[in-house]
């Protein structure tokens, strides 16, 4: 079989990142290295470059903890295709998400990056119970879980989970959320 | 240490830097709450002392927890210093007092929605057509089934969808709380819920409704199954942990909604 010509492979690229197959969009690099060649890397380089022109690029991401590779689990960067820039609030619909849910999703990774990276899921559904009640707070919070937002360990533990690690800048919110004004109905809405 | 160490006295000091560590590691406690030096100089301490087993593997698992806590103090250090994490408490007391739209505002500022397509492709298609031509005719696969005969297809009003419980007046959420309340009044005045007598309530289908509520409710920790000689239901004021949770399910027969 002949070897792909560089157009192509960079076309086949674009599929295998943009095209969903399993539950997790993207690739892992051994996959692309495996479709694309061993020069994959200046491949993705090139697909972002042309990406760049609708706000969009090729990112990598390391799916698991460094602590977790040292308990044996398989690492590996996954690559995948997002947004470059970020969407104004008018279109957060087109995310899914209702702006409450999204308050709700901002207020759990607060609080678990503050805490380097986990939580008690019992307290997390309790602060955010606080302001949206306790049933919603359960279902808010298995809904995150199933979105790959947050993971929830064998013993009750919440983590971080890999779509926080490919879709959000966790400094850049952590900046916004402590330079956020406290509203003036808020001491009404805390306790 | 003045007097001399005494077995004892070292097996509960191992077993209290034991339980820090745990509480640590449940972000409890800050991980520098726990003076490592100090548990050192403890574990080193009592190490002569060790002989039996049990001991030698107390102390083992005491180092394994200090290990762990290191790794988090490290962690904690690395955070502090790329500015991602001040203290928790004050950083939750924040994000407490913020509003709704300023948190969506935050979330959406730091927010890269990943691109995921879905469409169909030449060689899905042609998998499709492969399944397509492996498929038995439908006759040929249900021969041998039992199929139900009833009436015909007939046109669905709202009223029908409605009795039928494919659409409900109230949403999920609230029936349940309205089933938590009424399983609360009762507890109230009688204790403990005998399960059956709480379930079997109007017909058949009113008892599988009440069933899958209670079933949600205890799988949210929001009421406590108990099953002796009898099963009984207390709700509890807070939800606990995942830990210790046992699957348990009972049949509901179609006979008249008896247990088994």
């Amino acid at each position: 079989m002949t070897e792909p010509t560089y157009p192509e492979k960079l076309k086949r690229a674009a599929r295998l990142l943009l095209f969903k197959r399993g539950r997790k969009p993207g690739m892992k690099e051994w996959e692309l290295k495996a479709a694309l060649g061993k020069r994959y890397l200046d491949v993705l380089k090139d697909l972002n470059e042309l990406l760049k022109e609708l706000d969009l690029e090729v990112y990598g991401f390391e799916e698991v903890e460094e602590s977790s590779k040292l308990e044996g689990v398989e690492g590996g960067r996954r690559f995948l295709v997002r947004l470059k820039g970020t969407m104004p609030i008018k279109e957060a619909k087109l995310l899914g998400w209702r702006i409450d849910n999204l308050a709700a999703l901002a207020f759990t990774l607060g609080m678990l990056v503050s805490r380097q990276g986990k939580a008690e899921r019992v307290e997390v559904e309790r602060a955010l119970g606080e302001k949206l009640g306790r049933w919603r707070s359960m279902t808010l919070v298995d809904s995150m879980i199933r979105n790959g937002y947050i993971a929830e360990e064998e013993d009750g533990m919440l983590c971080l989970g890999w779509r926080t690690k490919a879709e959000v800048d966790l400094k850049a919110l952590m900046t916004s959320l402590i330079l956020t004004a406290p509203t003036q109905d808020s001491g009404e809405q805390t306790r | 240490m003045d007097s001399k160490p005494s077995l004892v006295e070292g097996r509960k000091a191992l077993k209290e830097i034991v339980e820090t560590c745990e509480a640590i590691e449940r972000r409890r406690f800050n991980p520098f709450f726990l003076d490592l030096d100090l548990a050192v100089k403890t574990l080193r301490t009592y190490y002569p002392l060790w002989e039996k087993r049990e001991d030698l593997m107390l102390d083992a698992e005491t180092v394994k927890k200090l290990s762990r806590v290191l790794t988090l103090q490290n962690v904690q250090l690395l955070f502090q210093s790329s500015r991602m994490c001040g203290d928790p408490a004050v950083i939750q007391e924040k994000i407490m007092r913020a509003g709704v739209k300023d948190l969506a505002q935050a979330m959406l500022n730091s927010l890269h929605p990943v691109v995921e397509l879905e469409q169909l492709t030449i060689q899905s298609l042609k998998k499709g057509l492969e399944y397509w031509g492996s498929l038995k005719p439908f006759i040929e696969r249900i021969r041998g089934r039992k199929t139900a005969s009833g009436l015909s297809p007939v046109r669905a009003e709202l009223s029908n969808l409605l009795e039928s419980g494919v659409l409900q007046v109230e949403d999920f959420t609230s029936y349940l709380e309205g089933v938590l309340k009424e399983l609360q009044g009762e507890f109230d005045l009688k204790g403990a819920v005998d399960y059956w007598d709480f379930v079997k309530r109007g017909g058949f289908s009113s008892t599988v409704d009440r069933a899958y509520a209670v079933s949600f409710l205890v799988s949210y920790g929001m009421v406590k199954m108990e099953v002796n000689n009898r099963i009984t239901l207390r709700p509890r004021e807070e939800p606990p942990g995942k830990e210790g949770t046992v699957r348990l399910s009972f049949p509901i027969s179609l006979a008249g909604g008896e247990e088994p």
